[in-house]
């Protein structure tokens, strides 16, 4: 890896008794997108707050395009932009002005930030709504000029909170489109998310983060790799499973899985030489289909329990849990 | 997207960021219907209301009520204003804006204060429209222009004071509803077991100590000294309401960025 943007070695950090990282190691090169990926409660908001100079950590380093996040924190914010879970904008003031507000506090000076404002309203699609309150705007909308409002100073370094939780289908791609164009434009990208989908769409390479741990680092395909790729599932009634698992295991390993079994699908070709078996031995199952490999299914591998199981929504410390 | 000009890297600045920060709060304020109703409607609502009730039997005590009943009124708003910056500080925390405030490279000091200087805008405004309505119902200066001044200094001291407290309470607990409530449970028993409408003799024995010394009692009878002629020892009494103002504000001041540095 080329210089990195963003570092953190060994972070640590307890909040009470409740060890929230316990020695998260990252590495992202420059332009690239790094998905912190992990089900609430796993430290990926605190490894945020530690790198954007909000937290200190108890123990560990971090810098920020070489600048050393604890012992310089001013030059650290002077490189980052931050969206946070909830969007940091003003309600009842319109997106123009938002923007100018971020754009004085940045020292574009007052006609400075009218003009990087009104750049920033076109470059995320948001000029037709720039003088009107934020309180109208939709959820995409909101979300659209709160990475504005953290793009203005052109920072080298962009954290995302969970930047798309609580947005519809057609706004969450929307707001992909707009991270993914950021990134093209050489800023280095820093994004957490509990959806393997979403980290599987933006991110170049993944750290899967439980319990305040890195517990795996990879591109997607890596990833599912290891949870085995796609599956065949087949909701089976209690009393078939036995024919079912007898029929199968003749040429797959099967596995339980919810509410039926699995066997490991290789290609789509595996469904249809399952289908043809099942109707050879004249048996019929509840449902059949492929399965590509989810977040559950990735910690399922990775820990030995399902994400569900393993976080705990009252982990997620004092930085920012609803 | 728009990254092809590398823009100098920013630094904080008190003054610009100081300024910037301000107007927004102020902005939010003018915006909110209530925030006005609460500052020039809701004290004069209260001026009515006191005159009507404790008028007559204050007259026959050998008060002119008018001119007993602005200081309060007065400090009545100074306190809503620092209130209202408890309820900026509050949402600030609540809707992410500080997390952003403390991860740009700005002025942190700025940052903590704005909403008490937006506030501070608003009491100015307030204070003039309660001072204007006092001369018509009857209130005078009647110690000439330069105690005015003070008394104008002193009033706004008091939302400097108790605005700081008030900002170390919005940012610590970072909900807008038990701020609303807490900052409630201070103000009302402050406000209500002092000197301000009623003479400190008007309260049991047992109270009296705490009527007489409690800080709002004191700044109240420091802009009586100020504004009504007769009074003994205005020097001393208004120096113990500066006293107890600057004292406030000096804790509160040490205790506020670490509020706002613990934020949500």
């Amino acid at each position: 890896m080329a210089t990195p943007m963003i570092t953190a070695a060994g972070l640590q950090k307890s909040f009470g008794d409740v060890h929230a990282l316990r020695g998260v190691d990252l590495e992202v090169a420059g332009g690239e997108i790094l998905g912190l990926l992990g089900p609430n409660g796993a430290g990926k908001t605190t490894t945020i707050n530690v790198l954007t100079t909000l937290l200190r950590p108890d123990a560990g380093t971090a810098t920020i395009d070489g600048v050393d996040v604890l012992s310089d924190p001013a030059a650290a914010r002077a490189r980052i932009g931050l969206t946070g879970q909830f969007a940091a904008i003003d309600d009842i003031l319109t997106g123009r002005e938002n923007l100018v507000l971020f754009g004085r506090l940045l020292k574009f000076g007052r006609a400075g930030a009218r003009l990087r404002a009104d750049e920033l309203l076109s470059a995320f699609d948001l000029e037709d709504a720039a003088d009107r309150r934020v309180s109208t705007y939709s959820g995409g909308m909101r979300r659209r000029l709160d990475l504005a409002a953290s793009m203005v100073a052109r920072p080298p370094v962009l954290f995302l909170d969970e930047p798309t939780t609580g947005l519809d289908p057609r706004s969450r791609r929307t707001l992909w489109d707009v991270v993914r164009r950021l990134r093209d434009g050489g800023t280095t990208i820093l994004l957490t998310t509990q959806y393997l989908a979403e980290a599987d769409e933006l991110a170049d390479r993944i750290v899967v983060i439980d319990h305040g741990s890195v517990i795996a680092e990879g591109t997607a395909p890596e990833l599912k790799q290891r949870v085995g790729g796609a599956v065949c599932h087949l909701a089976v009634d209690e009393d078939q499973v036995e024919a079912v698992t007898a029929a199968l295991a003749e040429r797959w390993s099967v596995t339980a899985a919810d509410g039926g079994l699995a066997v490991p699908a290789a290609s789509s070709t595996t469904l249809v030489e399952v289908v043809r078996l099942l109707d050879e031995r004249r048996i019929t199952v509840a449902d059949i289909g492929l399965r590509q490999p989810t977040l559950d299914d990735v910690f399922l591998a990775l820990t030995g329990t399902s994400s569900g199981e393993s976080s705990d929504p009252g982990l997620e410390p004092a930085g920012t849990a609803p | 997207m728009s990254t092809s000009t590398p823009a100098p890297l920013p630094r904080a600045s008190a003054l610009i960021d100081g300024a910037a920060l301000v107007g927004r709060s102020f902005r939010i304020i003018t915006r909110r219907p209530e925030a006005v109703i609460s500052a020039v409607i809701f004290p004069l609502v209260f001026a009515l209301l006191f005159l009507a009730v404790f008028g007559r039997v204050m007259e026959r005590q050998g008060f002119v009520y008018e001119q007993y009943l602005l200081p309060a009124i007065v400090i009545q708003a100074t306190i809503f204003g620092a209130i209202g910056a408890s309820i900026l500080a509050s949402e600030d925390a609540q809707g992410g804006m500080c997390h952003r405030l403390r991860s740009m490279p700005i002025s942190r000091t700025a940052a903590v204060v704005a909403p008490l200087g937006g506030e501070l805008i608003r009491t100015v405004i307030s204070l003039a429209v309660l001072i204007a309505a006092g001369y018509a119902m009857g209130f005078r200066f009647e110690r000439g222009v330069g105690l005015a001044l003070v008394f104008v200094v002193v009033a706004l001291g008091c939302t400097v004071a108790f605005g700081l407290g008030y900002l170390v309470l919005g940012y610590a607990l970072g909900k807008v509803e038990p701020v609303r409530a807490i900052a409630m449970l201070v103000y009302y028993p402050l406000l209500l077991v002092s000197s301000l409408f009623v003479p400190a003799r008007a309260f049991p024995d047992w109270l009296q100590p705490f009527v007489d010394q409690q800080p709002l009692s004191r700044v109240s009878d420091a802009l009586r000294a100020l504004s009504t002629s007769g009074t003994q020892d205005v020097g001393e009494t208004v120096l113990i309401a500066v006293a107890w103002l600057v004292g406030l504000t000096v804790c509160f001041a040490l205790l506020a960025p670490r509020a706002f540095g613990r934020s949500r």
